[in-house]
């Protein structure tokens, strides 16, 4: 997939799993958004995001250890890939070519 | 504290369970339940439980705006869905076939290469029909262009050429005809650009350009004014000799250039692709200026046109009959009343029935081999359609209808096709060279045969037709496919046994197809050898054969040719390792010139055109021809001495009985001559025709106007008996060139060449046949082992029993084999009625050999049998030592 469009959300849940590195799950992913970009994000919203991600192969996921917090449950985890990766990377270069000077512009 | 799973509420489980697919349930609960677990120390309970509920509501909202856009996604405008099906089952099955190919890379390679030997031997040989047989005349409307000719009548045989005075006659009354042209072939020294070469020229009259309806490239044509005696001397060149000799210089027109030590200027360059209307590899085209000699009568004009827009062949027809009233009446005693002009299409003319049929014969042999290759695919196809019968079978039973099945299967052949055909595309590039370096001179439109786009396109339309065939055969094996394979160690027998019998009518097709190759093989073979060992009434062996063209500016009367010649010889005869040399206008078996003689006695005057041959007194020696009666020539035999003549049995038959003829008075060439001997016929031109009746005179008692004449249109020939020429070449030129610098050297080579070069043509077919059919009998033999060994697999079962039950190893054996034998025998009489039937087709090519000879006949009758019995035995004698307890095992 050649350049993907990220969305402002979907780049936000990317840099989210990034930063929580091998323990994004979507409660985590809920929590650092909240705590660190003061959005409200919905459990649904995130997962939304991260399937589309996944569809696109720029996150992979699986099962972590069934834990005590979540009821005995395992919860899924995330993290990126190469192509996730290069994709929030790529985001970040058109946003600092896009903030430099005027006269450094062209 | 509690961890149970109550604790995120009844309705939001509840919610989520209803909306989502197992593994986002469960994921949604996890997350949910550290939710509850995060906001419930600080919170408290209740505004956990409503978090949860909020967001469990959130999560399936989200699922469901989800599963909205993938739906749009997937099916974004809503076209014919079942096109759109069939599109994505046709990838499918593609990306399957291939898959399922890459798995058994055996069968792949083996039927691969068989498709491809198959496709590619096609390819080859259809380049050839497509420039050969359907373009051999690069002109525009070819058809339309005919050419005249002389018919000798009483068995004499047609020439395609013309007498001046029969050549301009028609060009002055031909009606039918928009435009009509005269052509004669010339040779030219070329000099000033290096070593003196000899080019090949083509002589032509005003018309030329309208008749073959090609112009120059470069420059232009001939004016009027310079097809007059005395005009400008000025060429034209091919594009071939262009580029050789002057590096396609783009500022040739206009240069002068030295040919026979005259400057001509070059006018023109010829288009690529044009070789000549009559001859093929021509250099130069120069006016041909025929001023007519009433008494000249050799038919060495080729004359031809363009039939005029509304002309139908049946009207030339009548135009020719009408114009040879006229001419009787115009020249009155020239003609004799069995004689008569004739037409050809220049197409015909230039393909020839014998190059016609060699042709068409060799595409439906090479049909033949496809045809046994597609037969030994289908087989394979066959067997694997067995050992996937239980995958054929739970596909049906999981759904898959017929269709998907069917395109499964042919989308496997169409893919083991298309790349055999890939593959037979390279076979047939080296295939082509191959031809090419054995083809014979002289083929038209040879040098242009390559892998063209109409070729291309053929290669495609087989494998497509081949894909399509075999995948047909091996579909239907498919759909008869029953669930009875799901059950467990079903074996099917009678859906095998099935199968054993359309493998076996494949064996009997196979065998029939090869036996009438290798009849056709065997028969072209046979026939080779039987002109190989025509006698020519000389002895090629020991000798070596230099030939010249000599121009008439300086070699335009007998006295300057002949002390030239015996010059030469002089030299040669004193080279080490020579025993004789003698000289001649031309060679045995190449084509010479015919005069007008007339026996003035005995009897009454009788008048006929006949072969002429002028030679140094003691050619004929050397050659090795036998005298029947009188003597040979000698040196006596000089300019000084009365005219003397030396005529073959052929001659004699025409004209006296066999004691009227020495003795006899006749007026060939000028001079009257007393016949003095008698030679037993020399073949002439072609191994396949009796002698025609030749006149041997000495060279140096030619007339002036037939020495001129013949070495105007032949090489002049030196024969040299010589215990070995190797090395000795270079002497040879030597000899010529201390006597004349400038005269260069046409061709060396032993006799022997020059007669395997009068049956070029017939070897280029027997090399041709041979190989296929020895093509053919591998791939049948191939077939023959699949389809037993693989009946031998079916019954190793059986075989087993048999052998525990006390059968002998040899009776197993026999069983093994006589099953697969008899197909290959009913196979082989099938083949043997038709070769009786096909092998008429072969009958003009054939000498000395009946179409259907019996011996070929039963000679490969028995070839085929006694490979196919090798081909079973080897099988057969694998089952025979098959351990009884592991066959009864054995599934």
């Amino acid at each position: 997939m050649k350049g993907p469009n990220l969305g402002e959300f979907e780049e936000l849940v990317l840099l989210a799993v990034r930063r929580l590195d091998r323990e994004a799950t979507a409660g985590a992913i809920q929590a650092l958004m909240q705590h660190e970009a003061r959005r409200r994000a919905t459990l649904g919203a995130i997962y939304a995001a991260l399937d589309r991600a996944q569809r696109k192969g720029l996150v992979e996921s699986w099962l972590g250890e069934a834990t005590p917090v979540a009821g005995g449950r395992a919860r899924r985890h995330y993290a990126l890939t190469h192509a996730g990766l290069a994709a929030v990377r790529e985001s970040r270069r058109i946003r600092e070519a896009m903030w430099r000077a005027p006269e450094q512009t062209t | 504290m509690s961890q149970r799973p109550v604790e995120i509420g009844r309705l939001a489980r509840a919610l989520l369970r209803a909306g989502l697919s197992r593994d986002a349930l469960e994921r949604a609960l996890a997350d949910l339940y550290e939710l509850h677990q995060r906001i419930a120390p600080v919170r408290g309970a209740a505004a956990a439980r409503r978090a949860c509920v909020r967001e469990a509501a959130f999560i399936l909202l989200w699922a469901a705006i989800e599963r909205v856009r993938r739906m749009g996604e997937r099916r974004p405008i809503p076209g014919p869905p079942r096109k759109a099906t069939m599109v994505s089952d046709l990838g499918r099955d593609f990306r399957y076939g291939a898959r399922a190919l890459r798995r058994s890379p055996g069968f792949t390679a083996v039927a691969l290469l068989t498709l491809a030997l198959g496709i590619g031997a096609n390819t080859a040989i259809f380049s050839v029909v497509d420039r050969v047989l359907l373009h051999p005349a690069p002109y525009p409307d070819a058809d339309r262009i005919a050419v005249i000719g002389w018919d000798w009548g009483g068995g004499g045989g047609e020439t395609w050429a013309l007498s001046q005075v029969k050549a301009q006659f028609w060009k002055e009354n031909g009606r039918a005809f928009r435009a009509f042209a005269i052509t004669d072939d010339a040779q030219f020294v070329l000099t000033g650009e290096g070593e003196p070469e000899q080019v090949a020229g083509e002589l032509v009259s005003d018309g030329y350009f309208d008749v073959i309806g090609v112009t120059p490239a470069l420059g232009r044509g001939f004016a009027a004014e310079e097809d007059r005696l005395g005009g400008p001397a000025v060429v034209i060149l091919t594009d071939r000799f262009w580029r050789r000799a002057f590096g396609a210089d783009p500022d040739i027109v206009g240069r002068r250039i030295s040919l026979d030590r005259t400057a001509h200027t070059v006018v023109g360059v010829m288009p690529p692709g044009f070789h000549g209307a009559e001859e093929s590899n021509i250099d130069v085209l120069a006016p041909l200026r025929l001023v007519v000699d009433p008494r000249s009568q050799g038919h060495n004009y080729f004359a031809f046109g363009r039939l005029a827009p509304e002309v139908t062949r049946d009207q030339l027809a009548s135009d020719v009959d009408l114009l040879e009233a006229r001419f009787v009446d115009a020249y009155p005693g020239v003609v004799s009343e069995r004689q008569s002009f004739r037409f050809i299409g220049l197409r015909d003319l230039l393909v020839g029935d014998f190059l016609r049929t060699a042709v068409w014969l060799l595409f439906g042999a090479v049909g033949t081999i496809l045809l046994i290759a597609c037969a030994n695919v289908t087989s394979l196809l066959l067997g694997r359609a067995d050992a996937r019968r239980r995958e054929v079978a739970v596909r049906t039973a999981l759904g898959a209808g017929r269709a998907r099945v069917v395109g499964q299967v042919m989308a496997e052949s169409l893919l083991l096709t298309l790349a055999g055909g890939a593959l037979g595309l390279l076979f047939a590039r080296v295939g082509l060279d191959a031809i090419l370096a054995l083809a014979p001179e002289g083929v038209p439109g040879l040098d242009q045969v390559g892998l063209s786009v109409p070729v291309l396109g053929f290669a495609l339309a087989v494998s497509v037709l081949t894909g399509v065939g075999v995948g047909v055969a091996g579909a239907l094996s498919a759909l008869r496919s029953d669930l009875g394979a799901l059950r467990e160690g079903g074996r099917g027998q009678t859906s095998s046994a099935g199968r054993i019998q359309v493998r076996g009518l494949l064996i009997m097709g196979e065998s029939a197809f090869s036996v009438v190759l290798l009849v056709g093989a065997g028969l072209l073979l046979a026939s080779f050898f039987r002109l190989r060992a025509v006698d020519l009434g000389f002895e090629p062996e020991g000798l070596f054969a230099m030939e010249v063209r000599l121009p008439t500016d300086r070699y335009g009367n007998t006295e300057a040719t002949w002390r030239f010649e015996s010059q030469v010889l002089e030299r040669l005869r004193a080279l080490p390792g020579v025993t004789a040399a003698g000289s001649a206008a031309n060679l045995p078996l190449v084509r010479g010139p015919n005069l007008g003689v007339t026996v003035l006695s005995p009897g009454e005057r009788q008048h006929d055109v006949v072969e002429f041959r002028a030679v140094s007194p003691d050619f004929l020696d050397i050659l090795g021809t036998r005298l029947v009666a009188g003597r040979g020539f000698d040196q006596s035999d000089g300019a000084a001495s009365p005219p003397v003549a030396v005529v073959n049995e052929a001659f004699v038959r025409r004209f006296f009985t066999n004691e009227e003829a020495l003795g006899a008075t006749i007026s060939i060439d000028g001079p009257e001559r007393v016949v003095v001997g008698v030679l037993r016929d020399v073949r002439d031109m072609d191994l396949r025709r009796d002698a025609r009746p030749t006149v041997f005179a000495p060279r140096s008692q030619a007339g002036d106007g037939a020495t001129r004449v013949m070495n105007d249109v032949f090489a002049a020939a030196f024969a040299i008996r010589v215990e070995d020429a190797r090395g000795l070449e270079a002497a040879f030129r030597r000899a010529v060139q201390d006597v004349d610098p400038d005269q260069p050297i046409l061709r060396m080579r032993p006799m022997t060449e020059v007669a395997m070069a009068s049956i070029a043509r017939d070897r280029f077919n027997v090399r041709l046949f041979v190989t296929f059919g020895a093509l053919a009998m591998v791939l049948t033999a191939i077939g023959v082992y699949g389809v037993v060994s693989y009946a031998v697999g079916l019954r190793t079962h059986e075989i087993g029993l048999r052998m525990a039950l006390g059968a002998r190893r040899g009776g197993v054996v026999g069983l093994v084999v006589s099953r697969g034998m008899v197909m290959v025998l009913i196979g082989v009489a099938i083949g043997l009625l038709a070769a009786s039937a096909a092998s008429r087709l072969l009958a003009g090519m054939l000498f000395g050999v009946s179409p259907g000879d019996p011996a070929i006949f039963a000679g490969v009758a028995c070839l085929i049998a006694t490979v196919a019995l090798v081909a079973s035995h080897v099988p057969a004698r694998r089952a025979s030592r098959v351990d009884p307890m592991i066959a009864l095992r054995a599934d």
